[in-house]
């Protein structure tokens, strides 16, 4: 019965979380900046065990209201996080960092893109977006492309990712472009990969993100004052986010 | 990395076991009984097979929602272990079944009614004559759900979401990491579950080549 001990073994190690962890649910975009946060945090509270899941905001949102065990709810738009506080699922939020919408497009490219307006160009094949229904970057995306009034046009180029995240992936396994958040654009696969640039904000709204506490307890309740610390402040900054 | 494969490993085990323990009785029913609706119980089963997941993840998740019929009862499982390894069950049951079956077929009837007609217990008649006529089937049955769980994805994702430690299985950390853009660990993920499952499906290959010989030197 040696298999059935080592199975047992095996289960007591996979067994159930420290009682200090702290569960976060995050928006896709934040996927580059929060590892940097989150050990800036637990070297503040040693105490502390964060983990943490990625998503669209409104995919994370959909599984909450669900009933998914997080502590932390990080959205890339307050609109998702209204949706939570009229099921009465929310205990405290705030606002803490403004994202940006870029442009990234692949080497093969030539000439590089001058303008939004060139991904109408013939040798743009795919364009890759997040899931406007339920990924805020996504509709960034969608609300510059009509803008510009050039949605149209690229209707049928566009590539529709799960999340802003999985929409840069696509754009280094096989799309041409990709409307992403901009600390995606400068993850040094996509630098290796292509050019980017910021997009001009006045053709999106504001893509705030807010951080939302579930589940009160003294973890979640600091690492909401930590998101809006001067040390958390420094490190979005680095990483291309501006602070509302 | 090693979190996520335990997980995927701990899904898997319990998956299979539970498989064992009610699929053996199951497909010995089903195969030796014929009844009205035999074969459209037998469709039902094996409908995981042709359904994709996404229709069993919604189904589940409508399952357990607050105002579901399991949710009714307290079960609320989405974004749980207990959620997943459902999921996981009824995912892998028509491998595991089929492969019961299977060796159930390779039994003679005509050994078990002399048996029977000889007064042979019915416990006596599993352990002397079926289990070690046919478990190399059972095994292999069995390390196919497991292998088959290990693999799983899409009704994973979709009724446990990716909480690590508790639904991130191996292959949810690996759709994570590309997302993340995190290709090298990805490679790391993916290299070991390549290794692992072709072990396994080796493992299951080479049972069935041992059983089919035991069968063949058996009565038939």
């Amino acid at each position: 019965m040696g298999t059935l001990r080592l199975l047992l073994f095996f289960l007591l190690l996979v067994g159930g979380a420290s009682a200090n962890g702290l569960r976060l649910a995050a928006a896709a975009n934040l996927n580059q900046v929060l590892p940097e946060l989150i050990a800036a945090f637990e070297r503040s509270y040693p105490a502390y065990q964060v983990m943490v899941s990625y998503g669209a905001s409104g995919t994370l949102s959909q599984q909450i209201g669900r009933g998914a065990p997080y502590d932390v709810f990080i959205s890339a738009s307050p609109v998702y996080i209204d949706y939570l506080e009229n099921l009465g699922l929310i205990s405290e939020r705030r606002p803490f960092a403004l994202g940006k919408l870029a442009l990234f497009y692949s080497r093969r490219l030539k000439p590089t893109l001058s303008d939004i307006s060139d991904l109408t160009r013939s040798d743009v094949k795919r364009i890759a977006i997040a899931n406007p229904q339920h990924a805020p970057y996504g509709q960034a995306a969608l609300d510059c492309l009509r803008f510009y009034n050039i949605y149209n046009q690229l209707q049928n180029k566009l590539i529709y990712a799960a999340n802003v995240s999985q929409a840069a992936q696509m754009a280094l396994h096989g799309a041409d472009a990709a409307l992403i958040a901009l600390p995606l654009a400068r993850n040094p696969n996509m630098v290796a990969a292509g050019y980017y640039y910021e997009i001009n904000q006045s053709c999106y709204s504001p893509i705030l993100q807010e951080v939302a506490i579930l589940k009160k307890t003294e973890a979640a309740v600091n690492f909401l004052n930590f998101l809006t610390s001067p040390r958390a402040t420094s490190i979005l900054l680095a990483y291309g986010y501006t602070i509302p | 990395m090693i979190q996520a494969f335990l997980l995927s490993f701990k899904l898997a085990a319990i998956t299979a076991l539970v498989l064992l323990a009610f699929g053996v009785p199951l497909a010995y029913w089903l195969t030796f009984n014929d009844f009205r609706g035999r074969r459209l119980l037998e469709a039902v089963l094996l409908l995981p097979l042709t359904l994709p997941p996404t229709v069993l993840g919604f189904y589940l998740l409508v399952l357990f929602s607050a105002d579901g019929p399991l949710g009714n009862l307290g079960l609320r499982w989405a974004f749980s272990f207990a959620g997943i390894l459902l999921g996981s069950i009824i995912f892998s049951l028509p491998f595991a079944l089929t492969a019961y079956k299977e060796a159930f077929r390779a039994i003679d009837p005509e050994v078990l009614d002399v048996v029977r007609t000889l007064g042979v217990s019915r416990w006596k008649r599993w352990r002397k004559v079926i289990l070690p006529w046919i478990w190399p089937g059972l095994i292999s049955g069995t390390l196919l759900a497991f292998a088959h769980t290990l693999g799983e994805f899409g009704v994973v994702l979709l009724v446990g979401g990716s909480i690590p430690g508790k639904t991130r299985v191996a292959s949810i950390y690996i759709f994570d990491l590309v997302q993340a853009l995190d290709f090298e660990s990805a490679h790391q993920a993916a290299a070991i579950f390549v290794v692992l499952s072709l072990a396994l499906i080796y493992a299951v290959r080479s049972l069935e080549e041992a059983w089919k010989s035991r069968i063949g030197s058996s009565i038939r």
